[in-house]
Order: structure tokens, then sequence, then C-alpha cells
């Protein structure tokens, strides 16, 4: 009796105890994954971006001076500006674009699925085939783009070899391959608006632009702002599209080389693991950086938009 | 029906296990026999791993060598791994070298071998022992040979020499009477008879003369500034920590005589690699310079072509190009079969470098070179002499083929030869700069 009583406390009192120990092993998979994967990386880097360490080893403690030679790195900031430029050149067509072939789509031009099809088949290419294909477009020689340009009259284009032009091909190649996948969610998110509020709003009297301005797109803001974070993102991290464009050269006059490119140039080609950290993280913050205050404005309208 | 179709009784699930287990012991036996003890029986073949970056018709080539090698060399077996060129394929080579199990046997560029050698990421050869498999420095160029030595110690043994060459277009030349009476291009010995000769093709074509890819392609832009540059007669030392050694008067003679000839007739101010090899091919343009591993494709186009090596614009007779060269990356634990294995594979990949030209390379084996076989070999046989007037990037750990300072020297020499934002003076300046700023910085080996 006494017994069955002692064990009775001693089982109630260990219950969370034990249900951490019968949650533990199912965690422990991600756990392992997580520091091996990504916390022990995130670390090991910011130890690196403290010393002199190349791909060949030879590090030394150097402090904050890969720090301070990134600041005054007029190449870190021109990349770091090529990239910010990039996004805000491709962020605005991708949104903007996905909106409209969404709305198009929506409001039922003929052959739908074709439209669909066609809209979003580029998004299931690999970089490697779309860069491809646009190099070819591109040429300023031989290439389609400028054989119809000189058709009709005018003058050809260095669409790659251009330094005004050069980084608006990237932004072009950019917004043809991706903005099926914006165009796909804006899609979703129009054929879930109830048809009530359409009613409704025809009852009052309100024509086709009444009813985009005060029923579609309202009704789109919380897509508006998931498309666009995510497209902020993605752009900054923009990497491979220059450098298979480009040969992993630097585009003309140096012109389209984004910042992750830098730092795969300085850790990768020229083995400075040590630098190459510091402007990683340095980047790191730049993105971080940017998001919130991209969050900060989206959150901040819709707020006062929900007090009106 | 199961008879029918050739099964008899499916086998027993004991007879299966057997099976298995019978055969899996004998594959490991096998692994342990080809790892441990390569020559413990004739049957027994050596395995030498080869890293290299030949691909497209080059790859092809080098494969074929490889299996001649092999078949003459039984008791070899040659294992290549074929990776990217460029940037990608060093940062593995290093990786693998510092890690200390690297491939037995590698390829890479002689330019890079400055920079991989003082970081212990390669062993040396050892001249007795090349010997014995009969490789001596007297098959070699001088100036490719010396080229592989690093602090006195030999780290390389070379292949070739891949030249920046120019490719001219018979026909359209011919036209231009830009050849002389035995029909090879002559009269662009001077910057002016250069570039007189790219106007009056430029009215063949009635487009532009001459074509070669520059823009946003570094390499392209360093094999023509610096070629030129060493036909000047001028040199430029890198010593890290001190100051750049350039001659500057030359190399703004250089940069604005290149200026000069994107002028829109002569060549086009926008054309990348593939515009420049889509309209020479195309017979848009009736001269490129290209590099030699480009013959191929010119000759799959059908344009009637010939090729010399870089004609001697400022006095000094030099010709653009790297030189592909077997080096021996670090390993901690050098097995000494393997190792004699790969001094064999080398020593018969030089052998069989006749193969090699037919790719457009010009083979460092003098035998090969001199041989009748080759001096048949058109156009190879006219542009052979480049390989005794090669000119090399200025030696750095930054500099060389594949390197990211290339892109670098483009920048700041496009900004003076498209956009005309720098005038000559100050993209040379431009270019000191670089320089100066890269030998601050620690080497990292």
């Amino acid at each position: 009796m006494t017994v069955n009583a002692v064990n009775v406390a001693a089982s109630s009192g260990s219950r969370t105890a034990r249900r951490l120990g019968s949650g533990l092993p199912f965690v422990i998979p991600f756990l392992i994954v997580a520091f091996l994967f990504l916390i022990a990386p995130i670390v090991y880097g910011l130890w690196l971006s403290f010393t002199e360490q190349s791909l060949m080893g030879n590090g030394g403690w150097v402090g904050l001076a890969n720090y301070a030679e990134a600041l005054g790195d007029a190449t870190m900031w021109a990349t770091l500006w090529h990239t910010i430029a990039f996004t805000l050149m491709s962020t605005v067509p991708l949104v903007v674009l996905a909106l409209v072939m969404a709305l198009l789509v929506y409001i039922g031009i003929p052959g739908q699925w074709f439209w669909r099809l066609s809209f979003f088949a580029p998004y299931l290419l690999p970089v490697a085939v779309v860069v491809q294909i646009w190099t070819w477009l591109f040429n300023s020689d031989v290439g389609f783009i400028n054989y119809w340009l000189q058709q009709i009259g005018l003058d050809r284009v260095g669409w790659l070899t251009e330094v005004d032009v050069a980084m608006w091909s990237m932004v072009i190649l950019t917004v043809w391959w991706t903005v099926g996948f914006n165009f796909l969610l804006y899609l979703s998110s129009l054929q879930a608006i109830p048809d009530l509020l359409y009613e409704a709003a025809e009852v009052d009297g309100a024509g086709f632009w009444r009813k985009l301005w005060s029923v579609t797109l309202p009704q789109l803001r919380a897509t508006t702002v998931l498309v666009a974070t995510l497209q902020v993102i993605a752009s900054l991290k923009i990497f491979d599209q220059m450098f298979i464009a480009f040969n992993g050269g630097s585009g003309p006059e140096g012109s389209t080389r984004p910042i992750l490119q830098y730092i795969y140039d300085t850790g990768f080609t020229n083995y400075r693991m040590g630098y190459a950290s510091a402007m990683s993280y340095i980047f790191f913050i730049v993105i971080i950086v940017i998001t919130v205050a991209f969050r900060f404005l989206t959150r901040s309208r819709k707020d006062v938009d929900n007090e009106l | 029906m199961s008879q029918l179709i050739g099964f008899s009784k499916p086998p027993s699930r004991r007879r299966f296990l057997t099976a298995a287990v019978v055969s899996g012991a004998a594959l490991a036996g096998a692994g342990l026999l080809g790892g441990c003890a390569p020559s413990a029986s004739a049957g027994d073949r050596t395995r030498v791993q080869l890293w290299h970056l030949f691909t497209g018709g080059d790859g092809g080539v080098f494969q074929a060598m490889m299996d001649t090698v092999g078949k003459q060399n039984p008791q070899l077996e040659i294992d290549p791994v074929v990776l990217t060129w460029g940037g990608p394929y060093y940062t593995k080579l290093a990786m693998s070298s510092v890690g200390g199990r690297s491939p037995d046997l590698a390829v890479m560029h002689a330019t890079r071998v400055i920079g991989y050698a003082p970081g212990g990421l390669l062993d040396t050869w050892d001249l007795n022992r090349l010997a014995e498999h009969g490789i001596t420095p007297e098959m070699f160029p001088g100036l490719l040979w010396d080229k592989c030595f690093v602090d006195g110690r030999l780290y390389a043994i070379p292949l070739d020499f891949h030249a920046f060459l120019l490719f001219y277009n018979t026909e359209l030349c011919r036209q231009a009477g830009l050849l002389d009476a035995d029909g090879t291009l002559s009269g662009l010995e001077s910057p002016e008879g250069f570039l007189d000769a790219g106007r009056r093709l430029a009215e063949v074509t009635g487009g532009q003369g001459m074509s070669f890819g520059y823009t946003g392609d570094g390499a392209q832009v360093s094999r023509m500034f610096w070629g030129l540059y060493a036909q000047t007669g001028a040199e430029c030392t890198l010593v890290p920590d001190q100051e750049v050694q350039i001659d500057r008067d030359a190399a703004i003679e250089v940069t604005s005589f290149i200026k000069d000839m994107f002028d829109g007739t002569i060549a086009d101010p926008n054309m990348d690699y593939g515009g420049a090899i889509g309209s020479f091919s195309t017979g848009r343009t009736g001269i490129t310079f290209m590099g030699n591993w480009e013959y191929q494709s010119f000759l799959a186009a059908g344009v009637p072509l010939d090729a010399m090596p870089m004609p001697n614009v400022f006095g000094t007779p030099a010709t653009f190009g790297d030189s592909h060269v077997f080096v021996l990356p670090h390993q901690t634990n050098v097995d000494e079969s393997r190792r004699d294995a790969a001094y064999e594979v080398v020593a018969g990949m030089l052998n069989n470098s006749l193969d090699w030209a037919a790719g457009g390379h010009i083979p460092a084996n003098t035998e090969v070179t001199d041989s009748a076989a080759f001096g048949e070999l058109v156009p190879q046989s006219h542009y052979a002499q480049a390989i005794e007037q090669a000119a090399f990037e200025p030696a750095s750990w930054f500099t060389g083929s594949g390197s990211d300072f290339q892109a670098r020297v483009a920048e700041v020499m496009q900004s003076c030869w498209l956009s005309n934002s720098l005038t000559p003076e100050q993209a040379v300046d431009g270019l000191i700069d670089r320089l100066g700023r890269m030998l601050e910085q620690n080497p990292p080996a």
C-alpha cells in the first residue's frame, strides 16, 4: 500500500520530466542538423572574420582589421551598391508585372490555361538554361533582339557589353524567369476574394476601376507585402545570373558584379576566407536592416489603413 | 510461363543469401588488394587519379591521349576527374591539397603555380626520377621550363603552350590585299600598319575589320594587354610589400593603341567573347584574336582560315599565353608506387602530345614540335614559333589564368576603351593602383 503510494507520487512528480524525455529523441535529429549545418558554420564564420585565415590555413587573429578594411574598400561599396540597385530595379517590375498578369488572367482574357502556362513555365527552367538562352538573345552582333531592332530601323544595343545597359539586361532576364511565381501567388489570392464584395460594390454602382481600386487591391494587400518581402530578399541574394552571364567576370567595367560575387571571388578565388567572412557579416547586417525597415514600412501603412 | 522467358525456379532464400555474402566478400577483397597492394599480382594495375580542366573539344582529345597512354602502359589505370575551368577548379584543387588527400596528379596553368607552391600545396618533381622516365630539361623550350620553377625547385612539367593567336580569314584578307606572295598575312608589324589593315578589312567586310571578345571577359583583356605590353620590351615585376615595377609609358602606349582599335570600324567597341567568335565565324570580321583552343570551332564553322602568333606591333616579338602543366598536389602520405605511376603517366602524355596539337595547342615537348608529322599540321606549324616568344601574365600569387585579378584589370581598361570615362593615363594609373593594393595584402600561402 505504502509502496504504491510512493510510486504514484514519484510518477506524478516526474511526469513533466518524462514528457520532456520522451519528446527529446524526436527533436535531437533536428538539433544535430541545425547545429552542424547552421549554428556551427555561423559561429565559425564569425570567428573566421576576425582572422587572416586563407583557404590554405595560415590564419592569425587580426581583430577588427578585416572589418576596417572592408569599410574602406571601394570595391565592396561598389558591389554592395550594384546589389541594392538590382534589388530596386527588379523588385518593382516583379511585383507590378505579376499583378498585371494575374489581373489579366483573372479578368478572363480567353485561353486562360495558355497564359497560366506561358507565364509560369520559365520559372521551371534552371538558371543556367535561362542565362544561356538570354545571352544568345542579347548578343550584340548575332543576337535575335538586335536583329529585330535593326529590322525596324533602330540601332543595335550592347545588351551585355554597355555599362548603362548590362544591369537592365540582368533585370529583364530575371523578370522573365521568376515573375511567374509571383503571378501564381497573386492569381490564387485573387481567386480567394469573395464574390460577395464585388456584388455589394455593383449594387452601390461601382464600375470596373472603382472595384479594382476599392475592392481588389485592398484585398490583395497582404499578398503584396508577402510578394514584395520575398522578392526583396531574393533580389538581394543575386549572384547566379551575373556569374553565368559574364563567365565569372564582373561585366562591362565591373558594373554588374554583385556583392555576393565579390565575397565569393575574395574567399574562393583569392583564398582570403577571413576577409570574405567579414564582408559576409557586413552584408548579413545590411539584409537584416533592409528587411526590418521594409517590414516596418509595410506594417505601419497597414495600421494607418486599419485606423481609417 | 516463367519457363518460356528463361526463368527456372526462383532461387531459394538460402542460396540467394549465400551468393550475396560470397560476392560481397569478393568485392571487399578486391578493394583491399586494389587499395593497399597495387602490384600484388601481374593482373593488378596501379591507379592514378588525375584531375584536369579540359572540356569540349579539348576534353575529347585529352581523354583519347589518356586512353593511348593506358594502352601503352597496361600496368597503369588512369582515373580522370574533369572539373570546370577557372576559379572553381583552383578552389577545389587547393582544398584537396590542404586536406592532404589530393589526386595523384593534376593539370593546372603555369601562371598559377607561383600561388600554390609556397603554401605547400604542391609536391616537387624529382629531376633524377624524371630522367628515369625519359623526361629531361632539354626536351622543353627554356622560357617554358623556367616558368615551372619556384625558388629554384621544380613544381611543374609543361604539357603545352596555349597561345593568344591571330586567326585570319584568308579569303577576306586576300581581298583586302593583306596577303603577300606566299599567302601569309603581313604588314601588321607597326601600330599604323595594324590599324590600317583593320580599316582595309572593314571595307571588305562592310562591318568591322577585327574582333576579339573583351567586354565582360577579363581573360581576353589581360591577354591582349599583357601581350602587347611585352612587345614593347618592358617588364612588370610584382614583389609583395614592394612598389609595382611597371613601365608606365609603355603601358599607356599599349592602352591608347587598343583604344584606337575600338573606333567602330577597325573593331566594335561592344563585343563579348561569343560575339567575337560569331562574327569571325560568319565572315563579318576578317581577323580575330583568340586562344588556339578555339581553332576547332572556327574549323567547324567552315571559314577559310590560317593563324599566326600575335603580330609584332611594338618591336619585340611576343605572344601572350599560358601553359598547361602537370603538378603533384601535396599528399600527406605518398604511395610511392602511385607516385611512380604518375611520373609514367606524364612521360606518356608528353610522348603522345602530337595528338594534343590537333586541338590547337603547341606541345611543350620539342621532340614533338620538331617532328615531320607536326610540320605537316596546318595551321599549327604556322604558329608554333609562338612558344619561343611566350609572354606570360606578370607573376604573382594573385595573377594568372582564371584569377579574379583579370576581371579587375578589365574593369579599369574597359572604362578607357568602351565608355571613355578614363583617359589611357588614368586607366594605367588605375591598373598600377590595383596592382599596388594587391601587393599590400598578405599572400594566402
